[in-house]
């Protein structure tokens, strides 16, 4: 008879297997461990590492401790005090819940587990190596439970070839440690390299009324110096979806996301669509492509019909909401409105002394149109960089108002992209009436807890329904911006952002839902995409058709375009690549407009003066005057500044007169 | 390095040379030209921008052998500027040059000519005498349909096939697609069809303008033109040209005989209301065509030709840019179009023997 083939794995490969999901580099056990002394009730937690990890970790922390009989068990697979049944998954606690972490990291290393409760004469002491119990003994310690790895992964060559060097392994660790204390304020953390103390931080108050909340001084005290400053915190509750944020000026903007830090409960986690949330609700302040600092903790209530799955992910970076949808919208929207209040979109940053008012060339969030920047930000945005300019992706932002566009077919349930697609549509034929429309729903749109006021202070520096027209032209600086004097102030416009705004907006007046002139290909130019976004093609070809694209699924992950819209020779597949990609990400409708307006934008964009093209002052002063007619809050897929104004006060005072 | 040269016959060269230097390059001396003497009374004068690559033989009168590379464009500012028939160049010091024209007086930065790049050998291949003219037009009759998007870098040139007797030539930018085919006796007897980039077709242009015979020889990844003493090469675009074949409509529902002129006339009277995103519309009914367009900026304008048409209504939209610029490389008064849907392809072919034909795909306005 043959051998049987399949085998039952013996413990120890099994625990090895476990802990290659759960011990990736030194950082994943110090935060295992430090979650272990979190859900312990610890308020003082020491960890000490040396060589980043490889040698030492030791986690200390002052909590319940443990009876000898559950010390012993607490390094068996699946042994843990904070689970009892699968429905308390849905409520769950602890940070902890598989108990799967101790045995995990013990049989990878040589582990050493010293536990006493307050009320026990002695502390026990396990010693464990490679998995093996090796030694258990009575010892004197203080209350608590300290850990101690050594020679992490000592038994498993393949894995220690994968670290990095010390330097990289040190800063996992410090990250790890930051992303549990900023969700932990009342919590004493305490972190040492090699003796060095790296991280120190004291109790302090969390922000809002959630217990376990973000410390703002914990935030600071974390994040350090220049960033901390301009942190602006704000909380809100949508739908039991409770969001606290804390938001850094748009000035701090990054070209990665790793700024913004997303928590969810008390856990740190990656999540695209809360990324993408947050970015929104900063809108144009940060372009296309950049992403804010942020620190943004979302919790849903236990009682609320929200739901989240903690248990995607081994090590547990990952969540799954029940309406992932509505909980992005509620970060969106209390990002919205803390950006909207925040006090850096009001200030003269302390270095600039000089106040000036730029306005975008789309409404920011929640009726602001005026946002005053500071100088430096400005001459950034500024960079000669045609290209940018002349094909102006930046600003995911959607300005408010479209946010709370009427849908009137919500109610219409259905799954996946069928209920968007109807959504899109019923968008597309609104659209004409959208603009009076927004402006009769945007009071009803600023309902909830927004603090009132803020916004109203930043109106006032909405040019007024005749500015442009008004100004008395001056001249043209740099071929680039056209120099004006207006009552009591000074006022720079960029003549390309200027007069693209105003095409934009003929344009967008003048094409309404299908008429966007479409030029069939001769050959069907093909284009790899992911099966997602194969699905969207197939789904969703008449909104693609709305915006000028025939796209037909080419079997695999390929499409074939058939025709693309007019005017959008040399990029069209790069657009459609975007469309897709937003589609299949968020569900569309906003991807939809944002594409549409893209192709009006990139055609404007064709036919109309840039910065290097000399004016005659009739011809600027015409563009002035046409820039009356233009709603600067109305939606537009570049945000731009247009406009930057001086007050004569101001360049008076710098004069020392 | 010194030698004596003609004004004029260094012109000739330096012309070419200077268009084909590339400026732009991130290496400074493919902005050079190489002058280096070759035997007593040769001067080889040499430009690339690595992709097409001049070589000429100018008859010069060497004194002391050598070579040196100079600016191009300045080259040929300096040398056409100068007074008199004769000048002299001489290799200075630390690879400056010095150009001497009767009383005039040069000092030019140059480069060491030992770091100019190797320019493709011409002397293996296999050049078979051909057609100037015909070569011309060919490329005149499609050149103007080549993709300029360098993400389709396969678009960016012109098909180029030949068996020796015939020759044809395709391109398309994925809009529109334009077709020739003439005799070409003795012409490189190819097995694939080879894509010529357009940079490489504008320069084969300008070498033919001046030549009344050529050779023209395919050596992979080369094409090479000798016109007496002027040889180009130029690289080959290495990858698939689209199957052209299946997009030329082979039968057709409509057709559509016209006056080519009439035709043109009134295209370009509509593209003044027309745009860079909106068409032109063509509406046929019996013995009528109907050219109509409108911009809402500008105004609308509609215009009735007399045309040969017996099928039932239609209309169809397209850019007009595309059908004038493929009228106007036809010889013949009339002009034919095949239709089949209004999403359809067009086909435009002129009336006679010419084998020419346009495709160009409707718009939907």
């Amino acid at each position: 008879m043959d051998a049987p083939v399949i085998e039952v794995l013996p413990d120890p490969v099994i625990d090895q297997i476990a802990a290659g999901e759960v011990v990736e580099r030194p950082a994943s056990v110090v935060k295992e461990l430090v979650e272990n002394a979190l859900d312990a009730g610890a308020r003082t937690i020491t960890v000490d590492v040396e060589a980043g990890g490889r040698a030492l970790i030791r986690v200390a922390d002052d909590g319940v401790g443990m009876a000898p009989d559950d010390a012993g068990r607490a390094l068996l697979r699946h042994a843990t005090s904070k689970l009892r049944a699968v429905d308390d998954l849905w409520t769950i606690g602890t940070m902890g819940f598989r108990g799967e972490a101790l045995p995990s990291i013990a049989s990878v290393s040589r582990l050493t587990l010293t536990t006493r409760r307050r009320d026990d004469l002695a502390a026990t002491r396990i010693e464990v190596e490679a998995g093996r119990v090796v030694d258990v003994t009575e010892a004197g310690a203080p209350p608590g439970t300290t850990v101690e790895v050594r020679d992490l992964l000592h038994n498993v060559p393949a894995r220690l070839k994968f670290l990095k060097g010390e330097a990289t392994e040190s800063s996992h660790v410090t990250e790890a440690v930051s992303r549990l204390a900023m969700t932990h304020p009342h919590v004493h953390f305490r972190l040492r390299h090699g003796g060095r103390t790296v991280v120190d931080c004291t109790p302090a108050a969390p922000v809002g009324d959630v217990a376990d909340g973000i410390g703002l001084e914990r935030a600071r005290a974390l994040l350090g110096g220049r960033l901390a400053e301009r942190l602006h915190a704000v909380t809100g509750e949508e739908g039991g979806v409770r969001v606290i944020a804390l938001l850094g000026a748009p000035s701090l903007a990054q070209s990665t996301s790793r700024g913004v830090q997303l928590y969810v409960g008390r856990r740190f986690v990656r999540d695209r669509g809360l990324l993408h949330a947050v970015t929104m609700g900063f809108g144009e302040l940060v372009p296309r492509g950049r992403y804010p600092v942020a620190i943004v903790m979302v919790d849903v209530d236990r009682d609320g019909p929200q739901r989240v799955d903690v248990n995607v992910h081994p090590q547990k970076l990952e969540v799954r909401f029940s309406d992932a949808g509505a909980v992005q919208a509620a970060v969106r929207h209390v990002v919205r409105r803390g950006v909207a209040a925040a006090p850096w979109l009001g200030e003269a940053a302390g270095a600039a002394p000089v106040q000036m008012h730029a306005v975008a060339s789309m409404g920011p969030p929640l009726d602001a149109p005026a946002r005053p920047e500071r100088a430096s930000d400005l001459a950034g945005r500024y960079a000669r960089d045609t290209t940018r300019a002349l094909f102006p992706m930046g600003g995911l932002a959607r300005p408010s108002q479209q946010e709370r566009l009427p849908v009137p077919v919500r109610a219409a349930e259905g799954s996946g992209p069928s209920r968007w697609v109807a959504e899109v549509r019923a968008r597309m034929a609104a659209r004409g009436a959208a603009a009076a429309e927004a402006e009769a729903t945007a009071a009803s749109g600023a309902t909830a807890s927004a603090p009132s006021g803020d916004a109203g202070e930043l109106v006032a520096a909405t040019p007024a329904p005749e500015f442009f027209g008004r100004l008395r032209y001056l001249g043209q600086l740099d071929r680039t911006f056209l120099v004006c004097e207006a009552a009591g102030e000074l006022v720079l416009i960029d003549q390309h952002a200027a007069h693209e705004r105003v095409e934009f907006q003929r344009l967008r007046e003048r094409t309404t839902g299908n008429d966007i002139p479409v030029q069939r290909l001769l050959f069907p130019q093909t284009l790899e995409v992911t099966t997602e976004q194969a699905a969207v093609v197939e789904d969703a070809a008449d909104v693609l058709a709305s915006v000028g694209f025939e796209v037909e699924p080419f079997g695999g992950g390929t499409v074939a375009v058939k025709a693309v819209p007019a005017g959008l020779r040399h990029e069209p597949s790069g657009v459609l690549r975007e469309l897709l990609a937003d589609l299949a990400d968020h569900g569309g409708s906003r991807a939809v407009e944002e594409r549409f307006d893209h192709v009006l934008a990139t055609v404007a964009c064709h036919s109309v003066v840039r910065a290097g093209d000399l004016l005659s002052p009739r011809e600027a002063e015409a563009l002035l005057a046409s820039m009356d007619g233009v709603d600067f809050r109305a939606h537009c897929p570049h945000g731009r500044p247009v406009l930057l104004r001086m007050a004569v006060s101001e360049i008076a005072r710098r004069l020392g007169r | 390095m010194e030698f004596r040269i003609h004004k004029t016959e260094f012109v000739r060269g330096l012309r070419l040379a200077q268009s084909i230097a590339d400026r732009k390059s991130t290496m400074p001396m493919l902005a050079n030209v190489l002058l280096r003497t070759v035997g007593k009374n040769k001067l080889l004068v040499a430009a690339t921008d690595l992709n097409v690559s001049l070589s000429a033989q100018l008859q010069a009168t060497a004194t002391t052998e050598g070579g040196i590379t100079v600016n191009a464009k300045a080259l040929h500012d300096i040398v056409t500027s100068l007074p008199g028939e004769e000048l002299t160049i001489k290799r200075a010091d630390n690879g400056w040059a010095e150009i001497h024209a009767g009383k005039v007086n040069y000092r030019v930065v140059g480069m060491p000519d030992r770091d100019f790049p190797k320019v493709p050998d011409h002397r293996e291949a296999p050049f078979a005498d051909v057609d100037a003219a015909a070569l011309r037009e060919m490329i005149d009759r499609t050149l103007f349909s080549v993709c300029n998007d360098e993400t389709r870098f396969h678009l960016n040139g012109v098909l180029f096939e030949s068996n020796g007797s015939k020759a044809r030539m395709v391109s398309t930018d994925g809009h529109r697609l334009s077709k020739v085919e003439r005799p070409l006796p003795g012409g490189p007897q190819l097995t694939a069809g080879v894509i010529i980039p357009k940079k490489g077709l504008l320069e084969i242009k300008r070498v033919l303008d001046g030549a009344s015979s050529c050779k023209l020889a395919v050596k992979t990844p080369y094409v090479f033109l000798q016109a007496d003493d002027l040889v180009l090469a130029v690289k080959l675009i290495d990858a698939q040209f689209p199957p052209y074949e299946q997009v030329i409509p082979k039968d057709h529902k409509r057709s559509l005989v016209v006056d080519r002129h009439q035709l043109i006339d009134a295209l370009k009277r509509a593209q003044l209301m027309s745009s860079e995103t909106r068409g032109v519309k063509m509406a046929m009914e019996n013995g009528k065509l109907t050219v109509a367009s409108d911009n809402p900026d500008v105004g609308e304008v509609r215009e009735e030709l007399e045309a040969d048409y017996a099928g039932e209504a239609m209309a169809i939209g397209f850019n007009p840019k595309y059908v004038i610029e493929l009228l106007g490389q036809m010889a013949s008064d009339q002009v034919g179009l095949d239709l089949g849907g209004e999403l359809d392809p067009g086909l435009f072919k002129p009336l006679g023997a010419d084998e020419y034909v346009g495709v160009v795909m409707p718009m939907r306005i």
